[in-house]
């Protein structure tokens, strides 16, 4: 049965990967509009990087089905793989080929190699095609394959983790390699990663995923704007009960009760007023990160 | 596939030189020696037998040859991780074997027929004997079916633990070890159980069967699993 759709860039329907008893990805159902930038985000061995390795036909799901650009990932793995271009944490490059003969080696296994957009970009990136891999730095390392990613102009960009390790100034220069590819053309971009400045920089809409499941998917600007840090003061005497509907995370510390609210709304706080006795409250906007690190510890907290 | 096999050469390349100076070598370092005592009036040795021997020195290193040609030829990209890099690339599984087989298989036909050349063109034209009285001479039968034996079992039983394993130099090595094993089990039906006409005659078979199984296999097991 098919259910792939054209509207679709990536989309995945029960997908499962099991190693032994351990489901490192459970039942994920994930649908990425074409055209779309989607911040994929997650704590370490959450099932990202399980994820794109089925998107990418190079792990085997144990269930469910996994489809990009309305192909099959596992039976098609070519045919995607000319459609997407794939930027991983760890480059692999062949470390014994030069700049020029890994792109060489690449260009003529795509059917739509930009010589000229490769060219521009040898430039923009400033590799010299006669220095070999294994001297590049990291940060050249990740712009080459950046460039390898882009050059056969993709209709799907999935970056995995692509800044670690990078020190702040090439980070800025491959991201805004990256901003420039997406700028360029209709593009749909999956874009993992740890640092949720990047991701909260790049993705219109967000997907977290916790020990396998997907536990939120959203547009970035709902979330952040949805959802609030209540710092609330306790009057002497009153004792915190239940937080207000939304929450997913508190903090009692003496009179102190901090709280973060998804789906914030002025009746939160009518809530709180209505219902404990204040000195004060206060009303905190939060960044992707705070809210990343909240929803986990939430998770953890009801676990 | 151009680009496949330029990738697949130039990651052999070293391997490939040593192919060449194990196969040739021994050839070059006697016909030199020979040269040398005749250009200083001695009296060189060009003999039936001494291409005999040199072929046989020549085939009995390049088995090294064969075994790591195999072993080499999907984990050496494991061992690195460049395979990780080779696998988000548009190419099919298909080809990939397709390209490491002829890197394999193109050197060990090689070497073979520079040895057969030797034995049976160069060596009769200098020496005057025909081929086929040099054939008889070393039991040429029996000598050149159990080269071919174990050239297949290096390089198929090579090849298969190549696609299962992450490091080529043990991929090698468990090459030598199916090759001891096997050995081993001859001997016993021979000498422990008395079979040793049975092991005489089936020897040789076995290793051709195992080295295309192994082959075989190995091609199997790769083109199911996804994983680079």
């Amino acid at each position: 049965m098919t259910t792939a759709s054209p509207a679709f860039a990536i989309e995945t329907v029960g997908l499962t990967k099991r190693y032994g008893p351990k489901e490192a990805v459970s039942d994920l159902t994930l649908r990425i509009p074409r055209g779309s930038a989607f911040g994929f985000i997650g704590p370490n061995g959450a099932g990202k990087s399980t994820t794109i390795k089925m998107l990418m036909g190079m792990a085997r799901p144990s269930a469910g089905e996994a489809r990009v650009l309305g192909l099959d990932a596992v039976h098609e793995s070519v045919a995607v793989k000319q459609r997407v271009g794939y930027v991983p944490e760890l480059h692999f490059i062949y470390r014994w080929m030069r700049v020029g003969e890994v792109i060489a080696f690449c260009r003529p296994l795509y059917e739509n190699w930009n010589d000229r957009f490769c060219a521009d970009l040898l430039k923009v990136f400033e590799l010299d095609p006669q220095t070999k891999v294994k001297q590049l730095s990291k940060g050249m390392v990740a712009k080459l394959a950046l460039l390898l990613a882009v050059a056969h102009e993709p209709e799907v960009l999935i970056f995995d983790e692509p800044t670690s390790g990078l020190d702040p100034v090439v980070r800025e220069e491959f991201l805004d390699g990256v901003l420039r590819t997406l700028c360029e053309r209709e593009r749909t971009i999956l874009f993992s990663s740890h640092a949720l400045s990047d991701v909260q920089r790049i993705a219109e809409t967000i997907g977290l995923i916790y020990e396998g499941r997907l536990i939120d998917h959203c547009r970035t600007e709902d979330l952040l704007n949805g959802t609030k840090r209540i710092r609330a003061v306790l009057r002497d005497g009153c004792t915190p009960g239940p937080p207000p509907e939304g929450t997913i995370w508190q903090r009692v510390q003496q009179r102190e009760w901090l709280m973060t609210v998804r789906g914030y709304s002025p009746a939160t706080l009518e809530y709180l007023r209505a219902k404990y006795s204040l000195d004060n409250v206060e009303v905190i906007d939060l960044g992707l990160e705070d809210v990343f690190k909240d929803l986990i510890k939430g998770r953890k907290a009801t676990a | 596939m151009k680009s496949l096999l330029w990738k697949d050469y130039r990651l052999n390349r070293l391997l490939l030189i040593f192919g060449f100076v194990v196969c040739a070598g021994p050839y070059i370092v006697a016909i030199a020696r020979n040269l040398l005592l005749e250009w200083r009036g001695g009296e060189a040795w060009w003999a039936p037998e001494f291409w005999v021997t040199i072929y046989g020195i020549s085939l009995v290193l390049s088995l090294f040859t064969f075994a790591m040609l195999g072993g080499n030829a999907v984990a050496a990209e494991r061992a690195d991780r460049s395979a990780e890099f080779l696998g988000y690339l548009p190419v099919s599984r298909g080809a990939v074997l397709a390209s490491k087989s002829i890197i394999a298989l193109g050197p060990t036909l090689l070497i073979w027929a520079v040895n057969l050349a030797a034995l049976f063109i160069v060596a009769p034209s200098i020496t005057h004997v025909p081929a086929a009285d040099i054939f008889a001479k070393f039991d040429g039968r029996e000598s050149l079916g159990l080269f071919a034996g174990l050239t297949v079992l290096l390089l198929g039983s090579g090849w298969f633990w190549s696609t299962v394993l992450t490091s080529h130099g043990l991929a090698t090595g468990m090459s030598f070890f199916t090759l001891a094993a096997m050995g081993m089990g001859f001997i016993g039906l021979a000498f422990g159980c008395g079979l040793e006409s049975f092991a005489e005659k089936w020897s040789v078979s076995a290793c051709v069967a195992v080295g295309i199984g192994g082959y075989v296999v190995g091609c199997a097991y790769y083109l199911h699993r996804l994983e680079p």
